[in-house]
């Protein structure tokens, strides 16, 4: 055994590097926070409200401009995703749990793997392989839609699904695993269904489903690698008409790439003022989370 | 009858999940297909040669296969040390009134857009870093092994810093977590053999290996699969020498992003893509089957 002292050295030394780590760490998330809130906020109150409304200003001029086609964008491909994907996530997940018949029950275990798979997956990867099915789909789409194009609103959509859905549905589905057998035998023993059974029991894990909507929300709302080659970005509103979701459509974390790397100090300045809308979404959506899950 | 007893009302959710096996069915299919035809013309030469040179159709990405896994490797050495220091300071040290406040500020951190992290790192990061770190270090005749940084400051340092910053929270709070759940007789025995406080905390780290290697698996799949930040601060230039770090370089997803525009200008740069994503597509797998067989569930 070394001696007491030299013990007592190596545990002081230990410590300091421990406190370095600690401070490296949080640093870089305070700088951050606070150089996003101090540019963002600057940049917004310069152009209120018409931030929220205007398109970006002409390249290098004194102006700002605002980002509304990029705000809309962003609620557009949001809005639709999680109307179509939140449906679909849940009730795979119901059906994985409430397996009975031996193909239910492989068919429950491949989406559990597959979807598993799919969580850690690079969304690069999942908004490439969108666009080149849209590609590959796009002259058949064409014969029914004329003005189909693969970088389009549609293609943001798709992308968004598979990139959040994945999550939603683990969530969901380790919910209504972790709900004692018991509970659920006693809503079968009062002669419910399968179906009326899952929708008592996706009721009682009410906090469960809230949480993982709101996760959800965050994560498509910050997703930029799935959007480069589908949604594609645009600075100007598209036409609402019937051909909307065939077009291209901006958003706010696109807006935050093009407009920062631009090199234009203009839009350097939107970008910093998108960069604290996204913020502040993430923020609410984080302190929402926290609330429902404390609620329970 | 029969027939009815098969499909009752609950078979038809069954298509939600058809759904979502198909998609990552179609996924995996897409990839495969669409580099199909580089695949045929030069098999694995693109992975094992540096060319990007699209007018002569000759496509080599071992420059960003290097740049990824080396930004990759460092980030990650960067951030299982902040993670593991952060974490142990975290269950061990700080009074219980600090850790509200700290656990709120890490979870919130770890959902903040990667967009965000690329803007601050171009504007904030990549500025200090190069006055503070890359020149001094490069001055200092470092020059010849890690090369010399440019007046923007991104480089492939910068983005694997970047990449520590970001993936940090995370693997932080998988540590910490199951730092916390370490039973308090275990943690009374160790100190009751009047070991140090360090001593103790090293013979914890040694019981909680597996959440370690978890925060490892997940950090490094993020570290690879990252877009956004990266392409901001890595420099998108093509340097065939990626071991130099403070050089700007590309990592395979930068390319991508910053090079697919061009692509439909060629005939085999898209398949050349393709298949630097299909090869990301096995990395990340390779990762997932790791954590299946040997990680815990986060």
């Amino acid at each position: 055994m070394k001696p007491l002292m030299l013990r007592k050295i190596r545990s002081l030394t230990m410590l300091a590097l421990i406190s370095t780590a600690f401070a490296l760490t949080l640093l870089p998330v305070l700088s951050l926070i606070g150089t996003v809130v101090y540019n963002g906020m600057s940049v917004v109150f310069r152009n209120f409200p018409g931030i929220f409304f205007d398109i970006p200003a002409a390249p290098g001029s004194s102006e700002v401009g605002g980002i509304g086609p990029h705000l809309l964008g962003t609620m557009l491909l949001v809005a639709l995703a999680m109307a179509i994907g939140t449906p679909i996530s849940i009730l795979a997940a119901v059906f994985t749990a409430e397996a009975i018949k031996s193909w239910e029950r492989n068919l429950g275990r491949l989406t559990r793997l597959l979807t598993h798979m799919m969580i850690e997956f690079p969304t690069i990867v999942v908004g490439l392989a969108v666009y080149g099915l849209m590609t590959t789909l796009a002259p058949y789409i064409r014969a029914l839609i004329p003005g189909f194009r693969p970088f389009s609103l549609l293609s943001g959509v798709i992308a968004l699904i598979m990139v959040s859905a994945p999550y939603m549905y683990a969530q969901v589905e380790d919910g209504l695993k972790s709900i004692p057998q018991h509970i659920r035998e006693a809503v079968y023993s009062l002669g419910a269904g399968r179906v009326l059974t899952s929708y008592v029991l996706l009721r009682y894990l009410k906090s469960t489903v809230y949480a993982a909507i709101s996760i959800s929300l965050a994560r498509m709302i910050s997703e930029t690698a799935a959007l480069f080659f589908t949604a594609f970005g645009s600075n100007v509103y598209p036409p609402l008409d019937s051909n909307l979701l065939f077009r291209p459509v901006g958003s706010l974390t696109l807006a935050v790439y093009t407009l920062g790397l631009s090199g234009y100090e203009n839009w350097v300045e939107l970008s910093w003022a998108a960069s604290f809308i996204l913020l502040m979404l993430c923020l609410a959506l984080f302190a929402l989370s926290k609330v429902v899950i404390r609620g329970e | 009858m029969r027939i009815r007893r098969f499909l009752d009302v609950f078979t038809i959710v069954s298509l939600a999940n058809s759904i979502l096996i198909l998609s990552v069915v179609l996924v995996s299919l897409v990839l495969v297909v669409e580099s199909l035809p580089i695949i045929a013309r030069d098999g694995l030469l693109p992975l094992v040669t540096s060319i990007w040179n699209p007018v002569k159709e000759e496509y080599g990405f071992l420059f960003a296969l290097g740049g990824s896994l080396v930004t990759a490797s460092l980030a990650l050495v960067f951030s299982l040390a902040l993670s593991i220091g952060s974490a142990v300071m975290y269950a061990e040290f700080l009074p219980r009134r600090f850790r509200v406040i700290v656990k709120n500020l890490m979870d919130l951190a770890a959902s903040i857009p990667s967009v965000v992290y690329g803007l601050w790192g171009l504007k904030v990061l990549s500025p200090v870093l190069r006055t503070y770190i890359m020149e001094p270090l490069s001055e200092l005749g470092l020059s010849q092994f890690v090369g010399r940084p440019t007046p923007a400051g991104t480089s492939i340092f910068t983005a694997s810093i970047l990449l520590a910053i970001m993936v940090t929270p995370l693997a932080s709070a998988i540590i910490r977590e199951r730092l916390l759940a370490i039973p308090s007789h275990i943690r009374e025995a160790l100190y009751s053999l009047g070991l140090t406080k360090v001593e103790v905390i090293t013979l914890e780290l040694k019981y909680i290996k597996r959440s370690i290697l978890t925060a490892t698996a997940v950090s490094y799949g993020r570290a690879v699969g990252e877009t956004a930040a990266v392409a901001m601060v890595v420099g998108n230039v093509i340097n065939l020498e990626f071991f130099k770090v403070f050089k700007p370089g590309y990592t395979i997803s930068s390319l991508i992003a910053d090079q697919y525009p061009n692509a439909e200008a060629y005939y085999f740069m898209k398949h050349a893509l393709f298949y630097s994503a299909l090869v990301m597509f096995f990395v990340s797998l390779a990762i997932n089957i790791v954590l299946l067989k040997f990680g815990e569930r986060v």
